[in-house]
């Protein structure tokens, strides 16, 4: 192409140097004629040779476009796809890929997210213990998790507040190793229990978690232990699932604003001491089911139980002979709990309603008022809640609680709410309740306002509502 | 006695041939499934987990999704994050490998798209739907429902290799629709190239793109972020300075819209953003004629400002 390039500028510089020297010189212009018709030829010749060289190369082309189509027809022929085959050669790394060169490499790192709660409660009531009237940095969870190896994932969740460092939850997931659907947690976890215990507050619809769970569970069940789940279809459309687990001990945890824990460490018993028996261990199960009664309706039916056959608990808070002080005693906790959820909330605007509740059933031996012996005493409690959803930002609903005390099931509480709630965006939410209380054991009645920001920064999953 | 009992084992071994050449299909939205029933024919049984009107970013788990998942022999999602706020734990609960990323049956449809707006910064603050890896609407591009068709085409041929030919004729077929359907719509929406619209959600960019559209407005201020007033403020104003004929919103969003259009004298075309399983927008040609329609209907010719 260049030789080309070259060969017709010099025709032209000298065709213009002929006619310069013709017009100084005076030759004839049948000269010129000649050197003209020359120069054609050269031009002439040197077309030819372009058409031939480019006629040569889009042969060529030809040549390889007719390769590539056979290959085409022959990988499509093969049943191989000719476009899979494509997108593997561009996924291709190639040479320039390295690997890892440096010790610290993060391309494996786990997900991280926050999750902020930050309330403020007022209230009427003068607990004389800084309770209300005041704002709480409720908890700033860091939640982390990742896949261990194609079998195993872990989580872990740290609760921190103003005053304290919390590992609620660190846990492995064996979500792939067992036959079936089977499925193992092991460490330490929220257990499986009702509907509404395994929730963190700010998945909850109100600011705290119900009272009777507050009063017969702590809020949360919390252990360290195994927990075995397991689901199976029921037809195409519905599904039940169960769930059994062992743990060293039920701890209850919650963070209260406003309920029969608040301002008080949940449910907690103590450590075991000396030899240890199938008895010292908790015992949980939980059976449910989830029926699809629409395309954008579900109901959920579950029973869940507790049962710890001895817990250890520090005789620091009891009175009377029945042990020495110091030591620890042991007593039975049972807590059977039944759940219902109804929920039909549309996909295409987010509007329509929720409704659920939970009965509890709790067993507990206390000691007696004299603390000569240990006493059986049986309590009922339920919450329920409705909540409507009028589209994707804004919902609307109440919510109430009733329940005995479980240590003294003559006195009851009942408690009532009506909350507003804004979800400004995934992340972000603006919550309004307002709550009034009334106990017995206190004799007293109050009401508390409380305004909740809850929001999520980083990582964040979105888990089956099981 | 013995004609009956061969007869009878003639029918129990036709029946299991045919029910093991049949693939169980699952797709995350109805374009997959108009197009797995299109190039698969008696060969699958499919099964959309969403109807189509749906936004998918409230879609929530239902028993059904699991108790499908864990049955299936294929699953064909959009891909782009689309899924992405319930297809990861129900794939993670189903514990079917074939049909996970990675196992046989997976198929991403959206491996040949050339994806449109991806976003530079990945940042929230950008907006709380936005989605990392660009937007997902790509099926609102019919050009890109051919390169969906032929993935399924090759994914079903690796799986099903003796129905290779069938699939590659169904496919064949199906592209000349495509071909014939894209004549009548670049017709109607021709005299519209460079026309103006607004859209609620970021999601009409592949459409816009092939038909030579300009989406001008945005009714929320950053993907998944309810319309502001002064926003909506700043909107009309666009609108009414940039000759604005159509503003589009999924029915859910049909309230804002036509609030923003009668203040700048534009019409809404109030659509969901695919095919659905049923009803008036049911099959992707039919969806599409009506998109097209409805558009041709509304937007303002360019020459006219």
């Amino acid at each position: 192409m260049s030789i080309l390039h070259r060969t017709t500028v010099s025709a032209c510089l000298a065709l213009a140097g002929l006619l310069l020297a013709a017009q100084l010189q005076g030759q004839s212009n049948q000269d010129v004629q000649k050197k003209l018709d020359e120069m054609k030829k050269t031009y002439e010749k040197a077309l030819q040779e372009m058409r031939a060289e480019y006629e040569s190369r889009m042969q060529a082309l030809e040549g390889q476009l007719e390769d590539l189509r056979s290959q085409v027809e022959e990988t499509a022929e093969s049943g191989a796809g000719p476009l899979e085959q494509a997108i593997q050669g561009v996924e291709r790394e190639g040479l320039s890929s390295f690997g890892q060169t440096t010790v610290f490499d993060n391309r494996f790192n786990p997900a991280f997210g926050v999750i902020g709660d930050f309330v403020f409660a007022a209230s009427n009531k003068n607990d004389g213990h800084d309770q209300y009237n005041r704002f709480f940095m409720r908890g700033a969870e860091l939640t982390i998790a990742g896949e261990v190896d194609p079998f195993i994932s872990y989580y872990a969740t740290i609760h921190m507040d103003e005053d304290e460092l919390e590992l609620e939850e660190a846990y492995g997931d064996a979500h792939d190793l067992l036959p079936g659907n089977m499925s193992l947690k092991f460490g330490r976890m929220n257990v499986d229990y009702g509907k509404q215990a395994t929730m963190h507050e700010h998945q909850l619809p109100y600011v705290d978690k119900p009272g009777v769970l507050q009063e017969y569970v702590g809020g949360a069940v919390r252990g360290t232990g195994v927990e075995l789940h397991n689901w199976f279809p029921v037809g195409d459309d519905h599904l039940m699932r169960y769930t059994v687990g062992v743990f060293t001990r039920p701890d209850g945890d919650a963070h209260v604003i406003a309920g029969p824990i608040a301002g008080e460490e949940p449910f907690s018993p103590g450590p075991v001491f000396g030899e240890r028996g199938p008895e010292d261990l908790a015992y949980t199960f939980r059976l449910t089911g989830l029926f699809e009664t629409s395309e954008t309706a579900t109901l959920q039916v579950g029973i869940s139980g507790l049962w710890a056959p001895e817990l250890k608990t520090p005789l620091e808070d009891l009175i009377g002979p029945i042990a020495p002080a110091g030591a620890v005693i042991d007593l039975e906790k049972a807590v059977l709990g039944f759940d219902v959820e109804y929920l039909d909330v549309s996909p295409e605007d987010g509007s329509g309603w929720q409704a659920g509740g939970e009965a509890f059933l709790s067993m507990t031996s206390f000691p007696n008022d004299t603390g000569t012996s240990l006493e059986r005493e049986s309590a009922l409690g339920f919450y329920s809640y409705g909540e409507y959803h009028f589209d994707k930002y804004w919902s609307v609903g109440g919510s109430v609680d009733w329940f005995q005390h479980a240590q003294d099931s003559s006195k009851d509480w009942f408690d009532a709410g009506a909350f507003v709630t804004w979800k400004m965006d995934e992340f972000n939410r603006l919550h309004l309740e307002v709550r009034w209380f009334d106990d017995d054991l206190l004799n007293e009645d109050w009401f508390v306002v409380m305004v909740q920001w809850t929001t999520i920064i980083g990582s964040h999953g979105h888990g089956i509502r099981w | 006695m013995r004609f009956f009992i061969r007869s009878l084992l003639g029918v129990l071994l036709t029946v299991a041939a045919v029910s093991a050449q049949e693939l169980r299909v699952v797709t995350t939205q109805p374009d997959l499934a108009f197009l797995a029933e299109a190039i698969g024919g008696d060969d699958v049984r499919v099964y959309s987990l969403t109807k189509g009107t749906e936004d998918l970013h409230l879609q929530r788990t239902r028993p059904s999704m699991l108790v499908r998942l864990s049955r299936a022999d294929v699953l064909l999602e959009l891909g782009l994050d689309a899924e992405h706020a319930w297809l990861p734990a129900l794939l993670q609960r189903a514990r079917n490998r074939k049909i996970r990323p990675g196992g046989p049956g997976f198929l991403n449809c959206s491996a040949l798209v050339k994806v449109r707006r991806k976003p530079t910064a990945r940042t929230r603050a950008s907006g709380p739907d936005l989605h990392p890896r660009g937007n997902p609407h790509f099926n609102l591009d019919p050009e890109n429902v051919r390169l969906m068709a032929r993935l399924i085409r090759d994914h079903f041929s690796k799986l099903n290799p003796d129905r290779a030919a069938r699939y590659r004729k169904a496919c064949a077929r199906l592209e000349e629709e495509i071909d014939a359907h894209m004549k009548v719509w670049t017709k109607k929406l021709a005299p519209f190239k460079g026309a103006a619209f607004m859209e609620h959600h970021d999601a009409w960019t592949y459409f816009a793109h092939r038909f030579g559209l300009r989406i001008v407005a945005r009714l929320e201020p950053a993907p998944g972020l309810a319309p502001t007033p002064s926003h909506l403020a700043r909107v009309i104003k666009i609108g009414r300075r940039e000759h604005v004929g159509i503003v589009a919103a999924r029915p859910a969003n049909a309230d804002v819209a036509e609030k923003v259009a009668r203040a700048i004298g534009a019409k809404t075309a109030i659509l969901p953003l695919s095919s659905t399983t049923k009803g008036r927008y049911k099959g992707y040609f039919h969806y599409m004629d009506q998109v097209v329609d409805t558009f041709a209907a509304g937007l303002k010719k360019p020459e006219n400002r």
